[in-house]
């Protein structure tokens, strides 16, 4: 999928917290960047070929840089821990803002957010702030070291504004969204973002409170692309049939791999799309990357579409 | 020379077209004081409404010489022969032949289980000619919400269904094919984020546009202020498409909100195979007319009339060029995930009852 990229030069890299990594990003050429929205994201392109989604938690005011917020973590596929080796001075590659979260005009607005989700919602309340609407924030973390952004809200203008939750990472502690949704100032509009079962969380608890659909909102979808550009760790294919090990580096696929060993797979659009090269897995478990198979197709886990899917486990075991 | 084959080695072929469901053979506007020669799924049918109000498909051949009864006339409560006036209820039961008493038992026609609901008919199509149907058809409520007002047309496509539905569930061309209605900026749309979902009989297609420039057909329906927030979400069954497409001012409301305030075009495509190679394509366009342009519906459905029309010119010339030229080893590109979800669903539909 080609896509317009911009070219940005890390300006400030900031530990926000032992975990939370923040970039401000500026345009390699000194000038002004392409204005955003609040609830807005960029892709970020790796330098390892990654391509991961990013909110905008900066002013929507500002054109002179982008702020983003990043969380490493151990469990996702390394995105998180390429963007944490960054170093300021460092150019990569960014799409221009998109805004599958949009903020709408509202009386009040309340929101909720758990953990990194914080983000997007940083950016709403600096809308809020520069715009006089009134709101309110809710940012449950574990802990006041785990919150990011802690200057930020320690300012004047957030006074009364910004309340914190913390859980010690019990969650027999956590906050009590039904109470803190019912104290919202009547027909307050919701955001949250946050993890899954946060997100969940809070909007039942809104409906529970007698929220209409319309008022609660979340992303919409994250927008990723339908096939990731390149890249991610290698792995080995195990050929069953004639007992072959290929070896398959982080930037190669699994068709190229097999090709630099004189053996051919029928392969015709190489995006996951047309299902050409689809083949029979016997053993390891597949990092599906294309759009051919159905989501319960994918968890079967006994096919895949090798000319851009990999390999979750060290080891692939296929059919050919 | 043992060439003998047992029955269970034997694959028999798929059929043309998923069958024990509902299509769409109508809409209820087109009949009325004349009946409607229409050909479904390659079985020829006459459709007409008797004047006690009755709607009925039976077969296009009378029993007794082979003439369309699409020639003959609306009479009473049923279709008179046009050859020699046999008459045949709605049932296609013959219930007069002039100048005889006696009507022969055997003295009667196909009939097709046909329905009217919100204005579209829907006529089903077994594996069995006495196939009864399973289910009632969908309903389709923008033809009835007051909120929305719409229009319509009956296009012939000389050309497969299926090239159809690749059309509408990659609405990606409109940036090249409809810019002087619908498109806009052509990298907009094929660098917008795309969603597809499936499941055994639907495929949702979703791209959302936010921030973008609205195109003609919205400029001209809404009174936008700037840049929109535009989407298309597109949901697939094999008998029709269902295609929600509009925009808001960009930054008023969320995708989340189902009843985003704003210009709505809500588009229905019955999309029924005439022939395996010729089909019939039913569409509506409904859309919510601002309050400061309540006479809007007439451009909207003029301006969705002429879009269509590009669309046939280019999937008629797609399938002339395809029979010139054979069959050829086409690459399939980004867009291709919906169209490709809808083509693996028909084809495992095509083959279900088919006795391996």
């Amino acid at each position: 999928m080609s896509t317009v990229t911009l070219p940005v030069r890390i300006a400030h890299r900031a530990m926000q917290t032992g975990q939370i990594v923040s970039l401000e990003l500026v345009n390699v050429t000194g000038a002004e960047l392409p204005a955003f929205t609040a609830g807005s994201h960029v892709d970020v392109h790796l330098p390892s070929g990654l391509v991961r989604q990013y909110s905008l938690c900066n002013s929507p005011a500002e054109r002179h840089r982008y702020v983003i917020g990043v969380l490493l973590d151990a469990k996702t596929r390394g995105g998180s821990a390429a963007v944490h080796v960054l170093q300021d001075g460092d150019e990569i590659h960014i799409s221009l803002p998109k805004n599958h979260f949009p903020l709408n005009q509202a009386t009040h607005t309340t929101l909720v957010a758990g953990g990194i989700g914080v983000t997007p919602l940083l950016a709403m309340a600096e809308k809020m702030l520069l715009d006089g609407m009134p709101f309110d924030i809710h940012l449950c973390t574990r802990s006041p070291a785990h919150t990011p952004f802690a200057s930020r809200w320690a300012a004047p203008e957030f006074a009364g504004k910004v309340h914190f939750h913390h859980d010690d990472g019990d969650a027999d502690r956590r906050v009590n969204f039904a109470a803190l949704l019912g104290k919202a100032a009547p027909g307050s509009q919701v955001y949250v973002c946050g993890p899954g079962g946060f997100i969940d969380a809070v909007l039942a608890a809104g409906r529970a409170q007698g929220f209409a659909e319309s008022q609660l909102h979340r992303e919409y979808f994250s927008a990723a692309p339908a096939v990731r550009i390149s890249g991610d760790s290698a792995f080995s294919v195990v050929l069953e049939k004639s007992g072959l090990t290929i070896e398959v580096a982080s930037g190669v696929t699994i068709v190229e791999a097999l090709r630099e060993r004189g053996i051919e797979l029928a392969v015709s659009c190489e995006q996951g799309v047309c299902g050409t090269c689809l083949t029979r897995v016997t053993a390891g478990t597949p990092d599906h990357r294309d759009m051919y198979l159905t989501d319960e197709e994918h968890a079967l886990n006994d096919q895949m579409t090798v000319c851009c899917s990999r390999s979750l486990t060290p080891t692939l075991t296929l059919d050919c | 020379m043992n060439n003998m084959v047992t029955p269970t080695e034997v694959k028999r072929a798929a059929h043309p077209f998923p069958l024990d469901r509902w299509y769409v053979a109508g809409f209820s506007w087109e009949l009325k004081d004349k009946p409607v020669a229409r050909t479904i799924l390659s079985r020829p049918m006459v459709l007409f409404r008797s004047q006690d109000g009755i709607v009925a498909a039976l077969q296009d051949r009378c029993c007794h010489r082979d003439l369309p009864l699409s020639c003959g006339n609306i009479e009473g409560a049923g279709l008179r022969c046009g050859y020699h006036g046999l008459l045949f209820d709605t049932a296609g039961k013959c219930v007069e032949i002039p100048g005889q008493e006696r009507i022969p038992a055997k003295a009667c026609v196909t009939s097709y289980p046909l329905r009217e609901r919100d204005q579209i008919l829907w006529v089903w199509v077994g594996s069995a000619p006495d196939s009864a149907p399973a289910y009632e058809p969908p309903a389709y409520s923008f033809h009835s919400d007051a909120a929305y007002k719409f229009g319509g047309d009956v296009y012939h496509y000389d050309a497969p269904w299926q090239l159809i539905h690749d059309n509408l569930l990659d609405l990606s061309h409109l940036g090249y094919v409809h810019l002087k209605t619908i498109g806009g900026n052509p990298k907009l749309h094929m660098n917008a984020a795309v969603k597809v979902q499936s499941t055994e009989e639907t495929v949702r297609v979703i791209r959302l546009m936010p921030e973008s420039d609205p195109p003609p057909t919205y400029v001209a329906a809404w009174p936008f202020t700037g840049k929109i927030d535009r989407w298309q979400e597109v949901e697939f069954h094999p008998s029709h498409c269902a295609i929600w497409t509009g925009a808001m001012d960009h930054g008023t409301g969320s995708y989340d909100d189902l009843s985003r305030y704003g210009f709505h075009m809500r588009g229905f495509h019955g999309v029924t195979p005439e022939t395996e190679t010729t089909t019939h394509y039913f569409w509506t366009i409904a859309t919510n007319p601002h309050p400061d342009r309540a006479d809007i519906t007439k451009l909207v459905v003029d301006q969705t009339a002429a879009t269509f029309e590009e669309d046939k010119v280019i999937i008629e010339a797609q399938y002339q060029n395809q029979l010139r030229q054979g069959p050829g080893a086409n690459i399939d590109i980004h867009v291709d995930a919906g169209p490709n979800r809808a083509r693996r669903l028909i084809t495992k539909l095509r083959q279900a009852g088919v006795s391996a």
